[in-house]
């Protein structure tokens, strides 16, 4: 009787586990791949200069290239993927009393001050496969107040 | 009796209990793939990349088999990929010399998941290539944002590199691409919807970009490559369904 009674018990442990186990198997899953193989995201920089070197104290400043011509960019990007691409550029530090901006023509249209966050500028969105989009930076030197009082606008 | 009988079943239950809060403990931490490849075993790049499925194959062959299998890139040997001919966009006779430049290739990938749950983790490849024409030494910092952060933990492989100019005349010379591991892991289960998650670049550590200047000729030009860069390097957009 005993026996009996103890397989029983046994039999419905194990109905029990092999439930449990039911209720939360290996999770199974299914997927699919979409892809565009094709696609490939390259771009290329030419400038006049390895780097954008600038040292700027109070009203005493010096930019490379030390030219004011406002008519040539410093550089530009040219989209060598061939997939439409957004560019972003960004410093490594912020330089106190110096302030950056970026823009695509001479006239500096619509300049973005660069930070340490990559951001676009002017023209630099969706720039098709092959195409350009010219950089031209202005360094805006501050004094100790943080007024503003010179200007250089790097060119070649 | 009586008793004793309650005292098993009491026991019974408890073990019962005991078996569904480890089942379900043991998913949440034991992170395993969402789906496995013909290889169930988990292998390093390496290994991958020296099986001898390629070994009697053209470049012109695993180009074709790549562009209709893109699963196929984690397996695909560095001897072909090495190769500029392997990139679609290559022109031997158009080359723009650049200080700077790179980019991923494929660029954009996208899966249809079902059933994404906690501790799964599902990884994706793609290749950083310096671009074509780039004569300096590009440092780069990887990393891969995610749409949602309670939802996902992401890693990149390696997560920082030294971009090589690429040297026509012998393209396996220099480590002018990289094969890039990036994993994403189910902290929770994945809701139904559309999840965006993009390679960024960044400026290496400042330990690294030391070791990476130390490893160039001081003829050489080291560059933070991050410093001009695509919103569109390389995305991926995960669609999660659920049954």
């Amino acid at each position: 009787m005993v026996k009996t009674m103890n397989k029983k018990i046994m039999v419905l442990m194990a109905v029990l586990i092999i439930s449990a186990y039911a209720v939360y198997p290996a999770a199974a899953a299914a997927f699919t791949v979409n892809y565009q193989v094709t696609s490939t995201t390259t771009f290329t920089v030419q400038t006049a200069s390895p780097a954008l070197n600038f040292t700027g104290n109070g009203q005493a400043q010096n930019i490379w290239p030390n030219v004011r011509n406002a008519d040539n960019s410093w550089g530009n990007v040219t989209n060598t993927g061939n997939v439409a691409l957004t560019f972003k550029a960004n410093i490594d530090t912020i330089h106190s009393g110096i302030r950056l901006a970026l823009s695509n023509d001479s006239a500096m249209t619509d300049p973005k001050n660069i930070s340490v966050s990559p951001l676009a500028w002017r023209g630099s969105s969706n720039v098709p496969p092959a195409g350009k989009v010219d950089m031209y930076f202005q360094a805006n030197y501050g004094i100790a107040d943080g007024n503003y009082v010179q200007t250089l606008t790097v060119g070649t | 009796m009586k008793n004793k009988t309650l005292l098993i079943g009491i026991a019974g239950i408890i073990l019962v209990i005991f078996v569904i809060f480890f089942a379900q403990t043991h998913n949440k931490e034991k992170e395993m793939p969402l789906f496995e490849l013909e290889n169930s075993k988990e292998m390093s790049l390496f290994e991958l990349e020296n099986s001898k499925e390629f070994d009697n194959k053209s470049l012109e062959d695993v180009k074709k088999e790549y562009e209709s299998n893109y699963s196929i890139l984690q397996k695909i040997p560095r001897k072909f990929y090495m190769m500029p001919e392997f990139y679609p966009n290559f022109d031997r006779n158009n080359i723009i010399k650049g200080i700077l430049g790179y980019g991923a290739h494929p660029g954009e990938v996208s899966y249809n998941a079902t059933d994404f749950k906690t501790g799964q983790y599902l990884d994706i490849y793609t290749l950083v290539l310096s671009s074509y024409g780039v004569y300096t030494y590009q440092g780069l910092g990887l990393v891969l944002q995610s749409s949602d952060d309670d939802l996902f933990k992401t890693t990149v492989e390696p997560s920082e590199i030294l971009l090589y100019p690429l040297n026509l005349t012998d393209p396996m010379s220099t480590n002018w691409v990289y094969k890039i591991k990036m994993r994403i892991t189910a902290k929770k289960d994945i809701p139904d919807g559309r999840y965006a998650f993009k390679l960024r670049a960044k400026t290496p550590s400042a330990e690294k970009s030391n070791e990476f200047a130390s490893k160039i000729n001081s003829t050489d030009i080291y560059q933070n490559g991050a410093m001009i860069q695509t919103e569109n390097f390389f995305d991926f957009i995960l669609y999660a369904y659920n049954r």
